[in-house]
């Protein structure tokens, strides 16, 4: 199956606030922090920014239409605040340049997520490999 | 000359974080794929990827990172959810069954206005010293 280029996502596609609802999984050990005694925030376990940021890039790629199959090559992420199970968190963010080198397409794309008083606490960048045909990886 | 800050934590130039190692196997993808919500083939469905220049299925550059950041924890506690971040690139695969070990070494200490900068040289290693990952990881510590 060759990818339609009309199905590709947009280059500088901006994509517009999302409001995602954390469940309630305090137990599922990769949504939470590492457990650890000293990373407990009022006996409660705070979201792992990594998880969080991995969940937002899922929504947004979903969004911006990258097909099954990309692969991630870079990440960058940085915190400034915590988010628990069970809180309303919003994701919004944009893509970059698509650039097309042999049987892949390079693409960046930023994020943010705000927590449910929109306050920001992940800003991040990742950059994929789209493959042009269903098998590129 | 190394500058030692009196925060608690690891923080002289060179000194070497605690590691983590920990086996990856295909209900670890597939319980981060139901968390995360990226259902791509190539982490769940061994018949796609199979197809794919990989092979078989992989972990989640994600999955992969969380880890990095569970060695953070390990190392700084709290201090590192508080203000922090990881700037790495994805360079091999991890296939169900490999298991991985993270390390790192701080490589810098800053003394910026109202808080210590801690960065760390990072990767993430696989059988035969293959390098999974790498980069930088960092944390801001306020001032008391």
């Amino acid at each position: 199956m060759i990818l339609s280029m009309k199905k590709l996502p947009l280059s500088g596609q901006i994509i517009p606030e999302v409001p995602f609802e954390l469940e309630d999984d305090s137990h599922n050990c990769w949504l939470t922090v590492y457990r650890c005694s000293n990373t407990m925030v009022e006996n409660k376990k705070p979201v792992s920014p990594t998880a969080l940021s991995g969940i937002c890039i899922a929504q947004l790629a979903r969004l911006a239409n990258i097909p099954a199959g990309s692969i991630q090559t870079h990440a960058a992420v940085a915190h400034t605040g915590n988010v628990f199970p069970g809180e309303t968190v919003y994701f919004s963010g944009r893509t970059g340049r698509l650039i097309k080198r042999g049987g892949v397409i390079l693409l960046t794309m930023l994020f943010e997520i705000h927590n449910s008083r929109h306050e920001p606490v992940i800003r991040g960048r990742t950059s994929l490999l789209l493959p042009l045909e269903q098998g590129g990886g | 000359m190394n500058i030692v800050y009196n925060t608690g934590f690891p923080a002289e130039k060179g000194e070497k974080l605690s590691t983590l190692r920990r086996k990856i196997t295909q209900d670890d993808i597939d319980k981060y794929s139901n968390c995360s919500g990226d259902h791509n083939p190539l982490h769940t469905s061994p018949e796609y990827a199979a197809g794919t220049r990989f092979g078989s299925t992989i972990a989640h550059g994600m999955l992969v990172l969380k880890l990095v950041e569970d060695m953070m924890l390990n190392n700084f506690g709290r201090k590192w959810l508080d203000g922090g971040g990881l700037e790495v690139r994805f360079k091999q695969p991890v296939y169900p069954g490999d298991t991985v070990e993270v390390e790192g070494f701080v490589n810098n200490t800053l003394n910026l206005t109202g808080t210590h900068r801690i960065s760390c040289d990072i990767r993430v290693l696989k059988k035969a010293n293959e390098i999974v990952l790498s980069g930088t990881a960092w944390l801001n510590i306020r001032k008391e």
